[in-house]
């Protein structure tokens, strides 16, 4: 078992000895059960290589090899402008120091480490993330402290990134933890995400499970979510729901977005009173 | 719903957006509001006692830097949905990050003594004990911030910034030389000397204060707005502001009035509010005494809810008002930690204020600089802001404040080290 931190910025060296760069960060892919590293950027002298796992012929122990491979030019890259695939992120970038959402436990974290498993069949895979004060301290140079505190991993399967690239790659794979989520912890994580990414979620497992998932929302924070929808988009939400749901939302829909999830006058609820019997009034509270 | 009920009509159309405006209006506000602490006031009440209205011009700037980078601060925010301190750790690491919150935690606690220190000061301009009055404070922000919804804290912290007017009023009282302050508020003039230089730098720091920009933002997210609540936002970061920017002005020019023309010294605030009486009355003198407690209650909660809020971003922990404490007990212990520490220093007999309060300005001072530039890095990173990133011209706004902001740090390191000599 290793950590990302302690494997970037490791010296790449060929057979011979020659050092030609250090590891820069580590590429997975997602469309796995466990992500698997894909590619090693391996930088030197502001050049970056993005080097296919395969051709390391050693991973670990303070030193990266590489089989006598010529670094070709097909893999440079040059960041921040790094062209991956559609189910690869980068660790060190997309995923260490970013948010995360912990969908069995339903409370969001920082990720303060990468915890790497060498496998059998020679593959490295990431198992989980560390979370806590205990990778803040190791990172910033105090291991001998860091080896006395409590360890804090979250398995990467209950992990929903909140990265940007991480956001979306999740999403596009089958296996995202999103489509595994009941409803309730669906409408957590709806509830806790950018709505820019909620609604990411929301085009990622359908109308049908978002509608379930709603019940489980306040009003307000449900028109929330359906009012950053396009009107389309909400209505197909709002018509997988029974009748008094789907009424209760819609009315939380037509209600000025900002003003439906915070009661902004605290005498709203004894505001409207009878002015005559022809205009008696009651203001639907939340 | 009751069986008479008849449908509202139609919400008109202006009063719909007026609706939408004043859910939006609270960071802006607050955080405009909150900067005319203590710290803040007396550094207005020296400017004006020492310098007359020559310096207004300096608060003018302040106030249009306060607005660039509250507004930045905001839209970081609510675009991101993370703090500044969660930013900074997401885009340069844990190491950079460690170096910002503990600057940020360490100035805050000091700042926070400051509020207290100020509370402590208006309410003996009263006649009341700090020995009472400061745990009562500290007992009664604790317990609102605790026990209280998110609506109800910022109703009660908005309702507590409406003080602030008192400071108009003595300054109506004072009887000030209008034609002489918007003069010095347009016309910038200024003697190069080593009292106004760092009296500008002061005004400039306590302004645009490190707290500030932390807490705009991550009040934004916990506000939950939105990317389509971002032009009404930004109203209400021009309101907080320009209102900041018009209390320090009555200030300025009530002490400009007063104590520049008769040639008075102070100190603080408090000071400020005592020479006023012979000069302006006792009315004067308790609107000003009024108005520091209520900005030093105001920012007794604000700065340690920043420092709480910024603790949570670097940990990932949550961080929201409506949180009950078990859900978010990072938050809330930061808080009842910042606040305690910062109220038992203020009451320990002989506690050296005046030092902690000084180097409390000179590690804000400090941080506002690096805490600009990683905002600006941010503020250009289309991966994080993604179709909100900062337009050329804004940056060039940005920019030009670094710019002023650092050329008023150096001039004071300068002038310091004893590198350029002092007039």
């Amino acid at each position: 078992m290793t950590v990302l931190s302690e494997e970037v910025g490791t010296p790449v060296t060929t057979s011979g000895g020659v050092v030609v760069g250090k590891v820069l960060d580590l590429t997975v892919r997602l469309d796995r059960d466990l992500p698997t590293v894909e590619r090693v950027a391996v930088g030197r002298r502001r050049v970056t290589h993005l080097v296919p796992w395969v051709c390391f012929a050693g991973f670990g122990d303070e030193e990266a090899r590489i089989s006598d491979v010529h670094l070709s030019d097909e893999w440079s890259v040059t960041p921040p402008d790094v062209r991956l695939a559609p189910h690869e992120l980068l660790l060190a970038r997309d995923v260490l120091d970013a948010q995360v959402i912990d969908v069995r436990g339903r409370h969001s974290a920082r990720v303060g480490d990468v915890v790497l498993a060498h496998t059998e069949i020679g593959t490295l895979e990431v198992v989980a993330v560390e979370v806590g004060l205990t990778p803040v301290v190791r990172r910033l140079g105090f291991g001998a402290i860091a080896r006395r505190l409590p360890m804090r991993a979250l398995p990467w399967a209950d992990l929903h990134l909140r990265s940007a690239r991480g956001h979306l790659v999740q999403l596009a794979m089958t296996t995202a933890t999103v489509h595994r989520l009941d409803d309730a912890g669906l409408a957590h994580l709806l509830a806790t995400v950018t709505a820019s990414h909620a609604v990411d979620v929301i085009h990622a497992v359908g109308p049908e499970r978002v509608g379930a998932a709603l019940r489980h929302l306040p009003s307000a924070e449900a028109g929330r979510l359906l009012n950053h929808l396009e009107p389309d988009h909400t209505e197909r939400v709002l018509a997988q729901l029974s009748g008094a749901d789907a009424a209760r939302f819609r009315g939380a829909v037509e209600r000025p977005p900002a003003g439906a999830h915070r009661r902004f006058r605290r005498t709203a609820g004894w505001r409207h009173r009878p002015r005559s019997p022809s205009s008696a009034t009651t203001e639907a509270t939340p | 719903m009751s069986s008479e009920t008849a449908r509202v009509g139609p919400v008109p159309h202006l009063k719909a957006r007026l609706t939408l405006l004043i859910a939006v209006l609270g960071p802006g506000l607050l955080a405009g509001l909150s900067d005319d602490d203590p710290a803040g006031i007396t550094t207005y009440s020296v400017l004006g006692a020492k310098f007359g209205y020559q310096l207004l011009w300096v608060l003018l700037l302040s106030t249009l830097a306060l607005i660039v980078f509250h507004n930045l601060g905001a839209r970081m925010g609510v675009v991101t949905g993370q703090g500044l301190i969660g930013l900074v750790r997401e885009r340069h690491g844990v190491r950079i990050a460690s170096i910002a919150l503990a600057g940020l935690v360490i100035a805050n606690v000091g700042t926070t003594c400051a509020e207290f220190a100020g509370i402590a000061a208006g309410l003996e301009l009263f006649g009341l004990s700090r020995t009472v009055g400061v745990p009562v404070a500290a007992v009664g922000v604790s317990a609102l911030v605790l026990r209280g919804s998110f609506h109800r804290i910022e109703h009660l912290l908005m309702a507590v910034s409406t003080v602030f007017v008192a400071y108009v009023l003595s300054g109506y009282l004072a009887g000030p030389d209008w034609g002489e302050a918007l003069h010095g508020l347009v016309v910038p003039t200024s003697p190069i000397t080593r009292d106004a230089i760092v009296v500008i730098t002061a005004t400039v720091g306590t302004t645009l204060a490190p707290w500030g920009l932390s807490f705009i933002q991550s009040y934004a997210v916990d506000k939950r707005l939105l990317p389509k609540d971002l032009r009404l936002e930004r109203i209400d970061v021009l309101t907080g502001a320009t209102l900041t920017g018009v209390i320090g002005f009555f200030v300025v020019v009530a002490c400009a009035a007063t104590l520049h023309t008769k040639g008075i010294t102070i100190e603080d605030a408090a000071d400020a509010a005592r020479a006023l009486e012979p000069l302006a009355g006792g009315l004067a003198r308790s609107l000003f005494g009024v108005g520091l407690l209520g900005a030093a209650l105001l920012a007794a909660a604000i700065v340690p809810m920043s420092t709480a809020y910024s603790v949570c971003e670097f940990t990932g922990s949550e961080a929201a008002l409506d949180d009950r404490f078990g859900d978010a007990k990072t938050f809330y212990i930061t808080f009842g930690a910042v606040t305690i520490t910062a109220a038992l220093i203020v009451l320990v007999p002989g506690a050296p204020l005046i030092s902690i309060l000084v180097l409390t300005q000179v590690l804000n001072a400090v941080l506002l600089l690096p805490l600009l530039i990683l905002m600006f890095g941010i503020a250009r990173d289309a991966v994080l802001m993604g179709p909100h990133v900062a337009t050329t011209a804004s940056s060039c706004g940005y920019l030009a404040t670094i710019v002023v902001v650092a050329s008023c740090v150096v001039a004071l390191l300068l002038l310091g080290t004893g590198l350029v000599p002092a007039f």
